[in-house]
């Protein structure tokens, strides 16, 4: 993503180009859609919550700082007001998309002896993804899916750049320790002679 | 085939859990790069990259559009807006060179003005209208006189009177910015004494008299 990109559209947005901020819509509306689908499970809900997400960013354009990152930004209003959205409505994160193996196209991949193997990587993931608690599951997808540096997660999350390095690196243990659980367990007692 | 490892505490001895492991592990996590440790975790990394993403609905970009209104800023928000914006120069030394040479007249302007006014020690008044003062004082036994006062601190460092040994005069002439000024002469730096041709006098609240001299445009030249 280009960031003096991102910068040119927000002030051409801010100068009245109110269509200047389609392209933002369309360059960030794959990863607030997926931010939303994956808290609440609900298709209806994630297109509710990401229109929203954007139409808050929008009112609050002026806010933004150019200079810095537009998605960060953006992440941090998205990802408090579905927070928001589940404490109003009392719902659980633990409803994590239980159909997003179905919904992610994974049926989609032909049926190759790697594929298959692929197919089976992405249902422990998802297991794993499903148990693991949402702030380290975010900070995780931020790193390694959308490819932010620790100081843009540290901004989307709200942390310090220690914090941000110190939740990633503590969702990917907890997540390896969820997924790997039993193998680690059989290791432990092959290695022990138990 | 994949390689196994188990996952093991810092003491390399027994598996444990993973609040365990961090809590030896902090510092190394708030310092330096993230740590990847084994082959898993760097397949479990590996994976998240390659997720898939759903789709969003169509309706998502025309939904939002439409319900979005043209901004309109006031002024001051565009204009701190724009101060608040980073900007980028981009010059050349030719395109520099003009303004190297309009910095480099005026600081010699503005050295030259500096220089112009004369016994710019005197501070803050030196930008008024100054007049010479000759102090003189007789006292032969003195081995040192300074001349000490108000326009000087009080030090008499750099106020040195000269003896004149025709007329055996200790002597120093000064040139004051207009004000009125306390002083006395220092002698042999141990003992203030006024000025015993002083015209006036006050008390300095600690039992000794120090001279007064009062320098107006229309008092004339010297004094």
């Amino acid at each position: 993503m280009d960031l003096s990109d991102d910068q040119k559209i927000i002030t051409a947005v801010l100068a009245g180009n109110k269509n200047a901020y389609s392209i933002l819509v369309q360059r960030f509306q794959r990863p607030i859609y997926n931010l939303m689908y994956r808290v609440t499970g609900s298709h209806e809900d994630a297109l509710d919550l990401a229109q929203e997400t954007f139409i808050k960013a929008y009112e609050k354009l002026d806010t933004f700082r150019l200079g810095s990152r537009f998605f960060p930004w953006l992440y941090t209003i998205g990802f408090n007001h579905v927070r928001n959205f589940m404490r109003r409505d009392k719902l659980s994160h633990g409803v994590f998309c239980q159909n997003w193996e179905e919904e992610s196209n994974l049926d989609g991949l032909s049926h190759q002896e790697d594929e298959i193997h692929a197919k089976l990587d992405f249902q422990r993931l998802f297991q794993g993804l499903q148990k693991l608690p949402v702030d380290y599951r975010e900070a995780l997808i931020l790193h390694y899916h959308e490819g932010l540096s620790m100081e843009d997660i540290a901004v989307a999350l709200q942390l310090s750049v220690s914090g941000a390095k110190m939740r990633v690196q503590r969702g990917l243990l907890k997540l390896r320790q969820i997924i790997f659980e039993d193998e680690d367990e059989k290791e432990r007692i092959v290695s022990t002679g138990g | 085939m994949k390689r196994k490892e188990s996952f093991r505490l810092a003491d390399d001895s027994a598996s444990g859990s993973v609040e365990d492991y961090l809590e030896n592990k902090n510092q190394k996590l708030t310092d330096g790069p993230l740590q990847i440790e084994d082959d898993k975790m760097r397949q479990i990394a590996s994976w998240i990259g390659k997720l898939p993403d759903i789709e969003p609905p169509s309706n998502l970009v025309p939904s939002v559009m439409q319900a979005l209104q043209p901004k309109k800023l006031f002024w001051w928000r565009c204009l701190y807006r724009w101060a608040n914006t980073p900007k980028s120069i981009n010059f050349t030394p030719l395109h520099a060179a003009p303004v190297v040479m309009f910095l480099i007249v005026a600081f010699i302007l503005f050295s030259f003005l500096i220089s112009s006014q004369k016994d710019f020690r005197y501070g803050p008044n030196s930008g008024q209208h100054r007049a010479s003062v000759i102090f003189n004082l007789s006292l032969r036994e003195a081995r040192t006189v300074s001349v000490v006062g108000t326009f000087n601190s009080w030090k008499g460092q750099g106020y040195e009177m000269e003896m004149d040994r025709q007329l055996n005069v200790w002597s120093l002439e000064l040139s004051l910015p207009e004000g009125r000024y306390e002083y006395g002469f220092l002698v042999d730096g141990q003992r203030v004494i006024p000025d015993p041709r002083a015209l006036i006098y006050q008390d300095d609240g600690f039992g000794n008299r120090n001279s007064v001299l009062i320098l107006r445009k229309k008092n004339g030249e010297k004094v």
